[in-house]
Order: structure tokens, then sequence, then C-alpha cells
């Protein structure tokens, strides 16, 4: 098991900048989801790991020892491709067992190992098939365990479920986690689903235009944005503009504390932090759409201002459209230069 | 209108629409062709009326020159083959990884062969390789006496049918190896593969398919080739192409040029089993 540290690590193509110098430490045993949208630089980051890219600058440490310009035939680190990857003219034994064999094992090393991979990722029976004889899924299992089989120091892991339907995703993210945790092996993980970085690693790197926005676990990242950014990037968010008097501001007819040098900010607020009150007599915000997500009701309602509320309820609050609600927040975030100034977390 | 009276009608309407070509095959192609090989077959009797006959075949099979001829088409056929794969695979394998402008360079020099003419084609290799030509004056300037020119030799129409063939063998290649992902290359190094392992495990088992495409197409193509041995090769032993010609135009004997193109034709249909065959057998996506 390993330890994996990125030193000063920064990537150009010509006059194009794809990664900022940066720096990050994952510790031994540990899944670190790289999140961000296309063009952030994770798949590049994941690909300078792997060896696949070489960095402009910086160091690549695995275990100490700097990697940055050795290949990825002679790295300790194994790759999920997000298009499997497999290669068809050989049968799913022979796609596990490839990397074994160019490493010199005897037959039944080879067969005793292939065996052990494919029952870790639940393929017992399909050893003799091709690849073009399997669900996506399964070659995406396929996959898994030609990496594992290989015992690698650090597993990485490019958008490996992209092309599969949400179902199936679940399911393999929930299987991957288990493997992992059962290995214990250094693992980095590629996505831009949001949903997929929060409910399977143990921290976040959340990346936007070269750059590390935030690094933190998934409740970190998500109650406590460091930027703007991360804010709106991860899950929903009511973004505001808005202006500070007085150490407050008014925002769609609330009142939020902001004991800041008054001026221009931004407030950011979770759908779920905010409960609509019933009022009567047409006050506060009127809700003019209600979305049912069975579990939840995602809301709509618009103040006297102009600003619209987005709240999200359990399906059991009862409300109405078009009827006079007065919104009440419990959390909210105040940025100003893209940094947080100000924040209230419910007592 | 029923479903199953407009199924027939589109299929009325298929059959005519290939109709036309069909039957200018069959007709200009199949039944020449066929009324030839029959005509080797079965002879008339002194006495009237028609014999089955063996005697051209028995001819052509116990005669040495026909034999060393044949055995000179197959040379030539199976060393142009080996050397145009040799020598496209390489490109078609820089072309396939190598991006930039040095890469569109060299695809369009090697598919300039395909609009120029054989015809010029030969005439320039004349000109080029043969004795006194620009090859020899260079040699010459830089101090080199002793060159032999191919031309004239078994060599000169390999030489020619590679360049002829060259285009058609390195469209195929770049389309097998465009199947390959740069992922499953990436795969194969991440699990430890070099770049001689990548070709031998990986890249070439991928387009064995064209692979086999290349070689039954070129097979056909050389095979029954006349105007690059005619014009580049020696004329004894010379190739089916020239040798069938000859017969028939030189020698005047139909009856043994329709037994030299029978016999070619049924070599060649070997190749092109061979390319049906892997035509037919594309990999089916078979997912349980």
């Amino acid at each position: 098991m390993s330890t994996l540290e990125l030193e000063n690590v920064s990537k150009q193509f010509g006059a194009v900048s794809a990664l900022e110098p940066l720096a990050l430490r994952i510790a031994d045993g540990e899944l670190v989801c790289l999140l961000g949208p296309s063009g952030s630089g994770k798949s590049t980051l994941l690909r300078i790991i792997g060896g696949f890219e070489m960095p402009t600058g910086g160091k690549v440490l695995i275990d100490g020892a700097d990697v940055a310009r050795t290949p990825p035939e002679k790295r300790p680190t194994a790759m999920v491709f997000q298009s499997h990857a497999l290669w068809g003219h050989m049968t799913v034994e022979g796609n596990v067992g490839f990397g074994l064999k160019l490493r010199g094992l005897k037959k039944p090393g080879i067969a005793a190992k292939v065996d052990a991979a494919l029952s870790l990722v639940g393929l017992t029976d399909y050893g003799k098939r091709h690849p073009a004889q399997l669900s996506g899924g399964q070659r995406q299992r396929v996959a898994i365990a030609r990496c594992l089989v290989l015992e690698p120091k650090i597993l990485l892991m490019d958008e490996p479920f992209a092309s599969l339907d949400q179902h199936l995703r679940d399911r393999l993210r929930e299987e991957v986690r288990q493997i992992q945790k059962k290995l214990g092996i250094t693992t980095v993980f590629v996505t831009h689903g949001q949903d997929e970085a929060l409910s399977i690693a143990d921290r976040i790197v959340v990346m936007s235009m070269g750059r590390i926005e935030q690094v933190g676990t998934p409740a970190e990242i998500y109650t406590h944005p460091e930027t703007p950014f991360v804010a709106g990037f991860i899950g929903d968010m009511n973004m505001m503009k808005t202006t500070i008097e007085s150490g407050a501001a008014m925002i769609g007819g609330v009142r939020l504390d902001a004991p800041v040098a008054d001026g221009e900010a931004l407030v950011a607020v979770r759908p779920e932090d905010v409960t609509l009150i019933p009022t009567p007599n047409g006050e506060g915000a009127r809700v003019r759409r209600i979305v049912n997500y069975g579990a939840v009701l995602k809301i709509e309602a618009e103040a006297a201002d102009g600003a619209v509320w987005r709240v999200q309820t359990l399906k059991d609050v009862p409300v109405t459209e078009g009827a006079f609600y007065r919104p009440t927040v419990s959390r909210h975030i105040v940025f100003r230069d893209d940094r947080v100034v100000h924040r209230v977390d419910p007592v | 209108m029923s479903a199953a009276a407009m199924s027939l009608r589109n299929g009325w309407r298929g059959l005519a629409f290939i109709a036309i070509p069909v039957t200018a095959i069959a007709i200009f192609l199949f039944y020449p062709a066929a009324l030839s090989i029959i005509g080797t077959l079965v002879r008339p009797k002194d006495g009237g009326g028609y014999t089955f006959s063996l005697q051209s075949y028995v001819f052509f099979f116990t005669d040495s020159y026909s034999l060393t001829n044949l055995g000179r088409t197959l040379w030539t056929t199976v060393v142009t083959l080996i050397l145009l794969i040799a020598v496209n695979l390489p490109i078609a394998l820089y072309m396939r990884f190598t991006k930039g402008p040095l890469a569109s360079v060299i695809q369009a020099l090697a598919l300039f062969p395909m609009f120029v003419p054989g015809i010029i084609i030969c005439y320039a290799l004349i000109r080029y390789m043969g004795p006194n030509g620009w090859l020899q004056s260079l040699l010459n300037l830089v101090g080199f006496h002793h060159y032999a020119s191919p031309h004239l030799t078994p060599w000169g129409p390999v030489i020619g049918l590679i360049w002829d063939g060259m285009p058609l063998t390195l469209l195929i290649l770049i389309s097998g190896l465009s199947n390959i992902s740069d992922a499953s290359i990436e795969a194969a190094r991440d699990v430890g593969a070099g770049r001689l392992r990548i070709l031998v495990s990986i890249i070439t088992p991928e387009i064995t398919h064209s692979l086999l495409i290349v070689s039954a197409l070129n097979f056909l193509g050389i095979f029954g080739q006349a105007l690059m041995p005619f014009m580049l090769g020696p004329t004894n032993p010379e190739m089916m192409g020239p040798f069938m010609l000859r017969t028939f135009s030189s020698v005047r004997d139909p009856l043994q040029a329709s037994t030299q193109a029978t016999i070619t034709f049924l070599i060649c249909s070997l190749a092109g089993i061979a390319y049906v065959r892997s035509i037919s057998r594309r990999p089916k996506e078979d997912r349980t």
C-alpha cells in the first residue's frame, strides 16, 4: 500500500496551460475523487499520475520515489479507462492475464491469480468469453480485474462508469468501493459526477480551469465550500448577488447576517437550508413551481423583489402552488473576491 | 396496403434496382468466362460432335515452360505481397499514431501512385531504374559504378507492383489501425507492454482482418497482372499475364491461352474465397 504526492505538478500544451502548478498528497489506502467540469484538468492530472502525459514541471512521488519521467509500463500504477479498452482478440482470461504474462509468471501462477481477480469482480464463469460477448458492466469489471491482478500501488480510474446506465453505475460504484476498502488500495478516481464523488470518495479534489479549487471530505466540500465555484458546482445552490449594509444582507425578503464591511457580495444558500412558512395576506414569496422528485419536493418561490428561492423539502411538507410563504434560512455563506468572508451554520 | 404486400413490393423494387448491373455482369463476364472454361474441357471430335478432354491441362502441367511461368508468377506474387506489407505497415503505423504536417505529407506521397496510370508508372520506372537511367547516373556521380538495373529481371515487376499497390494497401491498413483505440494501446502500456510487444500482441491481432483483405486483394491484382510484368519483367520465364497474352496473340493458341486463364482464375479464386470469408467473418456483438 502506498502514498502519492504531487509537488508543483504543471502541464502546458503549447501556449495553453492545462494544469497550473499544484500540490496534493493522497494517503495510503485513500480513495480520492478528482471532480470538475470538462476542461478542468482532472483527466490530464490522472494521465500524468499514470505516465501517459509527462508533466511540464513538478514531481510525482509514489512512496517517495519520483516517477514523473517514468513511462507507464514501468510505473506501479494501473488505470481503468472510460472506454474499458479491452483487447477484443483475447478472452477475458487473456485480458486479465496479459500483464502477468509480461512479468514472466508461469501458466499455473497466472491462472490462479486470474481466477482470484475474476472472483473478486464476480466474473468467475466468464473467463473463456471474449469482450464482445459481455455487457458493458461486465466489460468494465474485466477492466478492473485486469488492473487489480497486477497488485498496483496506485489504482487510477478515469470516469470508469460514464458509459453505463444509472442503475448499473450505482451498483458498480458500490462494488468498487467495497473492493477498494477490502484491498486497501490507494485510488484516484476521476469523475464529473458530483453524486458519484460524494458517495464514493474519502476526499474530493474539486478542480476548475487547471487549478485545485478545494480539497476536503465530501461533507466539508458540500457544507463548507471555500469558493463560489465549488459552492455552485457541488449540489444545488441559491447563488445571489447582494449588497451588504450595516452587517446584513437583504435577499428575497430575508435578512441574512453578514458582519463584514459594506459592499457587494455573493450569498450562497442550499435549497434544503431554506424553510417555507405559510403567511396570510400575500406576504413573502409566492410559490410558482413545485417538482415532485419522490422523496423530496423541489420548489421555486418568487419574492416581492424578484429574487427566486430554490427550496427543497421532504415530500410530506404541505406546499401549494400560488400560495405565499416566508422563507427562513438556517445556513448561508457570504463570498467576496472569490473567498468566504462569513459563514452561518445551524446551531 | 397490407404489410406483407408492401414487403413484397419493396422486394421487387430491390430486385429491379440491381437487375441491370447483375444482367450486365452475367452477359459480359460470367457467360464468356463460362464459355471459355467449358471450351477448355469440351472439345470437338474429328468425326463431328464433342468430347470431354483434359488434354490442354495435361499439357500445361507437363510442360516445363508453363510450370516455370506459373512458379515465377507465384514467386512474384508472394514476394510483392510480403514487401508491400513490410513497406506499408510501418508507414500506416506512423500515420496512425503520429499527428502533424509530416504525417500528412507522407500520406500524400504514399497515396500519389493511385492517381498515376500504370503505363506511366512503367515508363517512369524504366527511365529511373533502367540501364543508363537517372538512378545509375546519380550513382555514377557519387562514384558507384557497379549498378545492376532490376529492369527486365524478376525484381522489375516486383518494384512496379509495389509502387502500384501501395495506395490500396496503405488505405486498408490505416482503416484497420484506426479501429484500434488509443485507450487499448495505453492499457497495454499500462500493464507493462513495450512497443514491440504492443505491435505483436495487440496491434497485429487486431488488424488481422485488414491484413487478410490486403493480402487477398493484392494477390488477385498481382497474380493476373499483365502490364507491369510485360513492361518491366523478363520474357523467360514470364508471369501468367504476358504468357497468356503471348499465347493468344503471338502463338495463336486460344485453347492453351484459355487453359492458362482458367488455371489463373482457379488460383485467384482461392484468394477470392479467403477475401469473402474474411468479410463475412466480421466480429459480431453477441452481448448477453
